[in-house]
């Protein structure tokens, strides 16, 4: 099976106030992530044991109180973040979606990790988004919007690097009718593509680290 | 989270340069920011950055109806949306009072000044109009907000255009762009909004102050105008006694802005237009930055290839019809379900098998024709219980048994009742 | 790889800074290895250090990353420099503090991290119970961290154990600002600096030339807290607009030419 990552574009810590942030593209699908934290937390939502994770992804046009990608951004991150090792603290992260060409949930995700990426704070393991759609029998990674807007089946996959260098799911989100069959390929073919995206993360950070060498 | 307050060192230099004209970013107190204005692909989207304030604004329309006060005239929405990017202070989905001024303040500048012609997006009188809807995301703080949200909410504004109808006896058509051009909105004029911050009770101006700045200022007045030279609106938000010769200097100095800013909206209105007239879709705000600066990053596009995974055929036989069956009690559930009730449970799966086995005679569907309220089966319990101790080796007629798990199940059967004499004994223990 | 660097301002970009490239066109820099969380250090160099520093967390055996940056190892101690902006308090790291308010015995200071931090008026040199310290809210102090246990306000002192400031305490005047910081080296130079963490640390490390490069055009006083604060202080106005300027934006210059032509700009340049 074959498919096409599109261009992947990043730049790290251009904004003034937020501790970390990331303008991420793939092709023309372009998104800004912040993170600021671990910092101080009203004592109404504080939780003593943990950090508490205030995680919101906002589209450009409408209301923004709830969104779909919330939910599966904020199960990545806390699974990314050993929670327990900041207790009453808090981290916030945003992603705004600046420009949606398709695929705009995996893109968020990437973000959201390279925010967190150039933030510097401590955490588990690097993760990132694919996003996988069936166009009438055929798998299709990283779709355009048109692609998108003409499946009959999405599954956006949240992917770990595990400790021994290979992807691990850590969640999914399907939309559309899937067979464990059609699964099994789409995960097979998101593998690839998350271990590519996993370098690039490395590329970007080694040069970000550039200034260091004397 | 909290911002570090304003030190006492901070704002004594900050005054002092102030007063003697020198200000941390070598400007000159008079001396506006460098303005860049982007606008998207999409149409009606567009960033604006003032130094290092960035604000990004998207407009979309929709149909709906008018209110009854005005039944011929559209209506512009405008939202501010403040999140933890653009300050770490703000909360998400939180307004707060600097955010009620700068919609209240926007709402002013862009509806109350009329620059959008609002009785052409009527449709239908009463029925039809469009709304418009002005999404305005601040994305990064460092003072002159409102400018840098006006400026981005105008050329957004300018860049729109909207869907093509034609009203038809009955219905409205409305076309897609591949149909009919989309049309723009009618601006009459666009109001540009000045920040002018004060200093010695208004005697001394600094034009465009970043957010330090303005912490250690006494004041700052906001003035809209436009470039024909009206004063769209004049807003302070601190209680400044000011004269109107101070007031005059500065709505002065905000008309000059005004003309600079009115020819770079329309210039970039105008690259965009004939861009896409040239059926070129353009980039917007993909990221075009140089890759010499060091903390980015590009990637090309690149095949990914996977492994075929073993595709088995599909079985086509459906499986047939199987009742709910419980597999697992759920043991994560810390606390939901009390370990009485799990006992109880267990208990009535327990008791239904023995009865389910026991019965064999009654079949599955006289339960359906059967079925007997509550109070008729007590009473019917009643009268057997009476008789069965009159001659409890009497044949009984066999009574329906509800098998459901929620209700305890009725024995009413002698006979039953004699095979079975442990279930009795704890059904009357449950029916305690 | 030798890097060269040229700085340029342009205030009409987005970013403010950036740097061009000549000569080499991959920018692999090769002695350093980059490692992202999540990643397992086998390199030999480093296992025979005994002091696991910043960034590295031992599982088991195994060294695991848990923050993202270059490997760096000397004299049995290995650790990561991680490039950050939100200070986490470490004991014996030296801050600059701003007061926001006085209760009972302590001052309470701001110094960039989720919790407050408290000092005990008492933890000033000369410091009796009737000559408590004059510390108004908006005063900044220069102090060490010697407790830090977290969820609880850390602790401050501006004295060592011998009872003597050695540098600590009020900073009067002066002017202060905030930068990156990078968590470059283990040893905490016990000088005056305040840069952003990442800054922060390679200004006051001994192979960064910035501070002694500016030392030859201005006349200045400089301290550097490790929660990314530096106080400058200079004889005029106009000496602190600059210099302040050329350590903000010194963050991205390694050159040492690049970095005196810079200087003597700045130097020359009328505010």
């Amino acid at each position: 099976m074959a498919g096409r990552l599109r261009e992947m574009r990043c730049e790290l810590s251009f904004l003034k106030n937020a501790d970390g942030s990331a303008c991420f593209s793939q092709g023309s699908t372009c998104i800004w992530a912040s993170c600021s934290g671990p910092g101080d937390v009203h004592a109404s939502k504080a939780n003593e044991e943990a950090m508490t994770l205030d995680i919101s992804y906002r589209a450009n046009c409408g209301d923004n109180k709830f969104s779909v990608l919330n939910n599966i951004i904020q199960s990545t991150i806390s699974k990314a973040i050993n929670l327990e090792l900041f207790p009453h603290t808090t981290i916030a992260v945003t992603i705004h979606g600046i420009q949606d060409d398709g695929s705009i949930g995996a893109v968020a995700i990437n973000g959201a990790c390279f925010a967190l990426l150039d933030n510097g704070m401590p955490f588990e393991a690097v993760f990132c988004g694919v996003l996988v759609v069936r166009v009438k029998d055929e798998l299709i990674i990283d779709p355009t919007a048109k692609q998108e807007a003409s499946s009959t089946g999405r599954v956006l996959f949240a992917v770990f690097n595990g400790t021994d260098g290979h992807p691990e799911v850590c969640s999914m989100d399907a939309i559309g009718q899937w067979d464990f069959n059609q699964l099994e390929a789409a995960w097979s073919l998101a593998q690839p593509s998350a271990t590519a995206i996993f370098e690039f993360y490395r590329s970007v950070m080694q040069r970000k680290h550039s200034i260091d060498e004397h | 989270m909290r911002v570090p307050p304003l030190t006492i060192c901070e704002k004594a230099v900050i005054l002092e340069a102030l007063r003697s004209g020198k200000r941390f970013d070598f400007r000159s107190l008079e001396e506006f920011r460098d303005v860049k204005l982007v606008v998207g692909s999409e149409v009606g989207t567009a960033i604006c950055t003032i130094g290092n304030t960035k604000v990004m604004a998207a407009v979309s329309a929709q149909i709906a109806e008018p209110s009854s006060m005005r039944p011929n005239k559209g209506v512009i929405n405008i939202d501010v949306d403040l999140s933890p990017m653009a300050n770490v202070a703000n909360e998400h989905d939180r307004l707060g009072s600097k955010g009620m001024e700068l919609i209240r303040l926007l709402e002013l500048i862009i509806r109350d000044s009329r620059c959008i012609d609002v009785e052409s997006l009527c449709i239908r009188a009463g029925s039809e109009i469009w709304k418009v809807r002005v999404d305005v995301r601040i994305l990064d703080e460092d003072g002159s907000l409102l400018d840098c949200a006006c400026l981005a909410a105008i050329t957004a504004l300018q860049h729109f255009k909207r869907p093509n109808v034609s009203l038809e006896a009955h219905h409205t058509l409305i076309y897609s762009e591949y149909e009919k051009a989309p049309v723009p909105l009618n601006i009459y004029h666009m109001p540009i909004c000045t920040t002018i911050g004060l200093l010695d009770k208004g005697q001394m101006v600094v034009i465009d102050p970043t957010e330090k700045e303005a912490a250690c200022l006494d004041g700052s007045i906001v003035v809209a105008c436009n470039k024909r030279r009206e004063v769209c609106a004049l807003h302070q938000s601190t209680n400044l006694v000011l004269t109107t010769k101070q007031i005059e200097r500065c709505v002065k100095l905000a008309m000059a802005r005004a003309e600079a800013l009115t020819a770079v909206v329309s210039s970039i209105i105008k690259e965009d237009r004939q861009e896409r007239s040239a059926f070129k879709r353009p980039d917007g705000f993909a990221i075009t930055t140089p890759s010499l600066i060091l903390t980015t990053g590009t990637a090309a596009s690149r095949q990914i290839k996977a492994p075929v995974t073993k595709r088995e055929p599909e079985s086509s036989q459906r499986s047939l019809y199987q009742p709910s069956v419980i597999i697992n009690e759920n043991p994560l559930s810390v606390g939901s379900v009390k370990q009485e009730e799990v006992d109880e449970d267990e208990l009535l799966a327990e008791q239904l098998t023995t009865i389910q086995n026991s019965v064999g005679q009654v079949a599955v569907t006289d339960n359906q024709n059967t079925v007997m309220s509550n109070r008729k089966r007590e009473v019917e319990e009643v009268n057997n219980l009476l008789e069965g101790l009159d001659d409890s080796e009497e044949e009984e007629e066999i009574q329906t048994m509800t098998l459901g798990p929620s209700e305890p199940v009725v024995n009413t059967k002698m006979v039953v009742e004699e095979e079975a004499p442990p279930i009795g004994l704890v059904k009357r223990k449950k029916k305690k | 790889m030798f890097l060269k660097c040229i700085t340029h301002l342009y205030l009409n970009q987005l970013i403010l800074h950036y740097l061009l490239f000549h000569g080499n066109n991959h920018v692999n820099v090769s002695d350093m290895s980059i490692y992202l969380p999540g990643d397992v250090i086998n390199e030999p160099s480093s296992s025979d250090s005994s002091i696991i520093g910043y960034g590295i967390n031992l599982r088991g055996d195994k060294r695991l990353v848990t923050q993202p940056g270059a490997l760096r190892s000397e004299e049995g101690k290995v650790w990561l420099s991680v490039h950050s902006k939100r200070y986490i308090p470490q004991e014996g790291d030296r801050v600059i503090g701003i007061v926001t308010s006085k209760t009972g015995d302590f001052f309470r200071l701001d110094i960039g991290t989720a919790e407050y931090a408290m000092i005990n008026f008492t933890n000033f040199e000369g410091a009796t119970k009737r000559n408590r310290p004059n510390l108004k809210t908006g005063d900044i102090i220069y102090a060490t961290v010697f407790d830090s246990t977290p969820r609880t306000e850390a602790e401050l002192t501006c004295v060592d154990d011998e009872k003597r400031a050695r540098g600590m305490g009020q900073l009067n005047g002066g002017y202060m600002f905030k930068v990156s910081i990078l968590k470059l080296d283990m040893d905490c130079y016990l000088y005056f600096v305040q840069v952003s963490l990442n800054h922060c640390r390679r200004l006051i490390s001994p192979s960064c030339k910035i501070l002694l490069t500016l030392g030859n055009f201005f006349k200045f006083e400089i301290t550097v807290g490790m929660n990314g604060r530096i106080w400058i202080n200079a004889s005029t106005t106009d000496d602190i607009i600059k210099i302040h300027d050329i350590l903000v934006k010194s963050e991205l210059v390694t050159d040492e030419d690049e970095l005196i032509a810079m200087v003597q700009n700045n130097y020359t340049r009328s505010v």
